[in-house]
């Protein structure tokens, strides 16, 4: 089979996770930071922390693990966007008389807002942000596999982390085997008006079960063949945590709710 | 003890729906380092065999390995003795890393932590697949899938390696990394048993051919010997290989005596219309 191309951002960031200079650093380490800065966008709700958490893990991220600049900020555009619209609606309200501090007539209805609006908008989009981009500390710099895999170490039952790790991996596949199915079939004319896509896609996605069904008897075979008994297991290489990294850990998830008690 | 065959079969029965037998092999065996490449047309029973020497399917008969032999309870043990590269990387690569990957085998060994980390640190310089280690398997090419699930088997250690149509898929680059590959385990004197449509590649490698045809052996002796057999090639849809036709071609045209031996390689066949002039 060819080499297949990927593209999409689900696979960029992916492909950059593995990529990533920050790679090495233990998935716990990383969740718990990650985790840490989140919760404290979320709690405190102040603008100064949020904004450092925002411009603080873009640094480490694009700084400390070169993922391309261009690739983080593709990555906030999708969320900036719902981000922005669910804030417009708080900072501006709409009404048959003019409210707040200031107002506009427009189209026959009075659009106002007023200092309070504007703050609380600001507030909220800072908090959403600095949120979305300390999750990004960890998608980003932490292939799926090692997510899965600490979470072992959490004490998810082991049914559910195999699943999860099998799940990632015929992702890739079933994703391949499907772009075949689909150029096999546009090169037939398979999707030529709106009828015969839809039937084209239907037959297409039937194929693909059968597809993948079989190519899962075939995996099965040749699991057991290299002694698979029920349980997968594989060898990880230790990542312990170092007592700076811990340190300099506590200190960065910690370094929110200080900015917040003295702006407070 | 240097004679026991390091894996014997005898009377090895498989149905996939009870009605109609796939394979029946009443007898096959291997000795250390021998070199056997399994020829025969698609459905032949190729696949089915090798799934059945290593007892993932579980056939009637008899499984010998250096004399003893393997009941039920030795399915583990025959799994680590004979070790299986399958055609599709696709449907063998299960781990999301490389080294993750190679690790499987030999953690389902239950080796110590340190021995598993020595195998695959091992069978990953073997195949030059070292700084590949931590990259998703999901983004190499064909032919680096291709070495990972041969350094996937190396990693268990195995008494016999079996390649089931290993060429199938690789453009001719990656074909002649899969033979220095071959070379080195001939060097080490490696046991290998390899199932192949491409007879050209088989007669330059094999020593020994096995040709399976519905299911059954229907020819088993050096590889010179079974593909020099029209009859027999007729019967199974098999083609010499061109190498044999051309030198035969030689021969009838007087340009190579008669009884001039049949050469393996191009390499020797030079030789050969040299030494004419």
């Amino acid at each position: 089979m060819a080499h297949d191309h990927h593209s999409g951002p689900v696979s960029a960031i992916d492909m950059e996770a593995y990529r990533s200079g920050l790679r090495h650093l233990s998935p716990a380490w990383k969740l718990g930071v990650s985790l840490a800065l989140l919760v404290s966008c979320v709690a405190l709700r102040s603008i100064p922390a949020s904004l450092f958490v925002l411009v603080s893990t873009a640094a480490v991220l694009c700084l400390g693990g070169r993922t391309p600049f261009r690739l983080y900020l593709d990555a906030l555009a999708a969320p900036l966007v719902f981000i922005l619209l669910g804030t417009a609606a708080i900072a501006v309200e709409v009404g048959r008389a003019p409210a707040g501090d200031w107002s506009v007539p427009f189209l026959g209805l009075w659009w106002s807002s007023s200092r309070a609006g504007l703050l609380r908008a600001a507030q909220l989009s800072a908090t959403a942000l600095g949120a979305v981009s300390a999750l990004y500390l960890q998608t980003m710099t932490t292939p799926v596999c090692e997510i899965v895999s600490s979470m072992a170490a959490l004490h998810v039952p082991g049914l559910l982390v195999e699943l999860a790790y099998l799940i990632y991996r015929f992702i890739f596949l079933l994703s391949g085997s499907a772009r075949q199915l689909r150029v096999a079939a546009q090169s037939r004319l398979g999707y030529c008006g709106f009828r015969r896509s839809l039937r084209t896609f239907g037959t297409s996605m039937g194929t693909l079960l059968a597809l993948s069904l079989r190519q899962a008897g075939d995996y099965y075979d040749a699991m057991l063949s290299r002694g698979y008994d029920g349980g997968l297991r594989f060898y990880e290489e230790k990542r312990p945590v170092t007592a700076v990294q811990a340190v300099l850990g506590a200190a960065w998830a910690l370094f929110p709710l200080a900015i917040w008690l003295a702006t407070r | 003890m240097t004679n026991e065959p390091i894996l014997e079969v005898q009377d090895l029965r498989y149905s996939y729906d009870r009605t109609r037998e796939a394979l029946h092999i009443g007898r096959f065996s291997l000795r250390n380092g021998e070199r056997v490449a399994v020829l025969g047309a698609n459905g032949a029973g190729k696949s089915t065999f090798f799934l059945c020497l290593n007892g993932v399917l579980e056939a009637g008969g008899r499984i010998f390995c250096s004399g003893r032999e393997m009941t039920k309870r030795d399915r583990n043990e025959l799994r680590r003795r004979v070790g299986i590269v399958f055609q599709d990387p696709d449907r063998q690569i299960i781990a999301s890393t490389v080294g993750e990957e190679v690790s499987f085998g030999p953690m389902n060994l239950r080796l110590p932590p340190d021995e598993v980390a020595r195998r695959v640190d091992d069978s990953l310089r073997y195949l030059d697949l070292t700084e590949f280690r931590s990259r998703p398997a999901h983004y190499l090419s064909g032919g680096e899938k291709k070495r990972v699930s041969i350094a996937d088997i190396l990693a268990m250690e195995p008494d016999v390696l079996v390649f089931d149509e290993p060429t199938v898929s690789l453009d001719p680059k990656n074909v002649e990394l899969f033979e220095h590959v071959l070379d080195k385990l001939r060097e080490e004197g490696r046991t290998v048993l390899l199932s192949t449509h491409n007879v050209d590649f088989a007669y330059r490698w094999a020593e020994r051919a096995v040709v399976l045809h519905e299911g059954a052996v229907a020819a088993d002796g050096p590889i010179g010997e079974v593909l020099a057999d029209e009859a027999l090639l007729a019967r199974c849809s098999l083609r010499p290989p061109a190498l044999l036709e051309i030198a035969r071609l030689l021969r009838e045209k007087g340009v190579l005596p008669d009884r001039a031996p049949l050469p393996r390689d191009t390499e020797t066949l030079k030789k050969m219309l040299e030494g004419q002039k």
